[in-house]
């Protein structure tokens, strides 16, 4: 997958004085999310299913995908869960989501 | 195959042989119309229990000195009760219906290594310590009454009987995965690993559906081992899993075909359905047809990417029961596979089928009341990269 090498945001921000675990990102502009390993930088308090679903690289889209978004190393009042579509939930440093198509047995 | 370990081991052949009424109950052994007194000194008879231990079909030495009697407190000569070998008056349902209400314990400290050597030297010591007052009263009484009685367990769906769950008390509690007639659609990986663990089940029927051929790397994702003359005639995914699994069980039942709009009837016979396949449309009318039909069921799937040459990816397990059905759109993708993705491209990943088929047989043993279910989850995720279990669409 080679357009995974490209692991960073063009437009990414300089993200100094961010610590693991920071729940003041909003504050302080972009934090460091993981997205399927890739390290992205994120603006917002909240992030959407879709916009997760946005920054996956190299995934099958139609009409029939379902995507799942699970997360981890979230906020303390929802460290990990999962997403569908429509939902949201909040952002901080060092957060960490796992988007696929959960169709293979 | 014989089932009757009566027939292949000289303990319980002697017992049987001197008259003594044996019979094998759940992987227990029952001694019947053994004789003792009760506290208004009149001679009764009960049934002496104790957990069988087998070695295969021949009974192994017995892994304790202690057993359990149904019928009263057993007592002296004089109406008090025998305190040497009372260990308690606990009533415990051994299998459905069949209770028992004393626990006794007579140490065998004058035998060699202070153990039971076999199940006659345990059986003549309780049936004496027993039935010694009643002889007293009565010396024609004996527990060696010649009665018949069916030796065996022919209602298991094993060709050996199950004694783990006997030697941990869980008879009672893997009751409730009797008589239930599962299908596992999709042979592949998953699915494999589905039918290893609910063939060690006593469901009474395991259909299995694939029309796909075992392949050599079908076999780096199944469980157990395949040998290349094996694999050189071909045998269907079904046909070969079937095989594998009868030295084990009966009622596994192949059907090398795939499961379509034409013959998802056949499912509607059954009462759980494990869903095992890649194929989205495939999927769609079975989903669609399970739900009019009302079949209980549960989606397995997983999800998997690379990144910097390490694999991550999700293991997703959704249960969709009667009536709560609504999770299915959001939950379960109906895409076909791509061909060549990372699943296709690593063959290290059995764990993964064995871990997603495990939380699959989990939650089906909890549906059927064998595990507590306080969550009452219906989809979960685990998620390979940062180990974490997510749950979520919980039942109101």
């Amino acid at each position: 997958m080679p357009q995974e090498m490209q692991s960073e945001d063009p437009d990414r921000v300089a993200s100094e004085g961010f610590d693991g675990g920071d729940e003041k990102g909003d504050r302080h502009g972009p934090v460091t999310i993981y997205v399927n390993m890739e390290s992205k930088q994120f603006a917002g308090r909240r992030i959407a299913f879709e916009q997760v679903v946005q920054l996956a690289s190299g995934l099958a889209h139609g009409p029939d995908v379902i995507y799942v978004v699970a997360y981890s190393k979230g906020s303390a009042q929802q460290r990990a869960g999962s997403l569908v579509a429509g939902q949201t939930t909040r952002v901080i440093n060092g957060m960490v989501f796992s988007v696929t198509v959960t169709i293979r047995s | 195959m014989s089932q009757s370990p009566f027939d292949h081991s000289p303990d319980l052949a002697r017992l049987s042989a001197e008259g003594y009424e044996v019979e094998i109950l759940a992987a227990h052994l029952l001694v019947h119309s053994v004789p003792y007194v009760t506290p208004e000194r009149i001679i009764k008879r009960g049934i002496l229990v104790m957990p069988l231990t087998l070695a295969g079909d021949i009974a192994a030495p017995p892994s304790d000195h202690q057993a359990m009697f149904a019928g009263g407190a057993p007592c002296n000569q004089d109406g008090s009760e025998i305190a040497q070998i009372r260990l308690g008056a606990q009533r415990t349902e051994i299998v459905p219906g069949f209770w028992v209400d004393r626990q006794f314990s007579a140490k065998a400290i004058d035998l060699p290594g202070q153990a039971y050597p076999d199940f006659y030297a345990k059986v003549v010591r309780y049936v004496s310590i027993l039935g010694a007052p009643a002889a007293g009263l009565d010396s024609t009484v004996t527990a060696k009454t010649f009665s018949a009685l069916a030796v065996s367990d022919d209602t298991s769906v094993f060709h050996y009987l199950d004694t783990a769950s006997a030697r941990a008390g869980l008879g009672v509690a893997s009751s409730r995965l009797v008589s239930h007639r599962l299908a596992i659609v999709g042979s592949g990986g998953t699915g494999s690993y589905v039918l290893d663990f609910v063939a060690k089940t006593p469901a009474s029927e395991i259909h299995l559906y694939d029309a796909d051929v075992m392949l050599s790397h079908n076999a780096f994702r199944s469980p157990g081992a395949m040998s290349i003359e094996a694999l050189r005639t071909r045998p269907t995914k079904v046909t070969h899993f079937a095989a594998a699994y009868s030295v084990l069980r009966r009622g596994i039942i192949p059907h090398a075909y795939a499961v379509t709009a034409a013959n998802v009837h056949e499912l509607y016979e059954m009462s759980f359905v494990f869903l095992c396949l890649d194929d989205g449309a495939a999927k769609r009318v079975i989903v669609d047809a399970l739900i009019t039909a009302m079949i209980p069921f549960i989606d397995v799937g997983m999800g998997l990417y690379q990144h910097a040459a390490a694999v991550g990816g999700t293991l997703a397990t959704t249960t969709v029961l009667p009536g709560a059905t609504e999770l299915v759109a959001a939950r379960i993708s109906f895409a076909g596979a791509e061909p060549g993705d990372e699943y296709d491209q690593n063959a290290q990943i059995v764990e993964l089928n064995a871990m997603n088929a495990a939380l699959a047989v989990i939650k089906w043993k909890k549906i059927c009341g064998f595990y507590g279910d306080l969550g009452q989850e219906r989809y979960s995720a685990y998620t390979i990269e940062t180990n974490t279990m997510v749950n979520d669409e919980f039942a109101s």
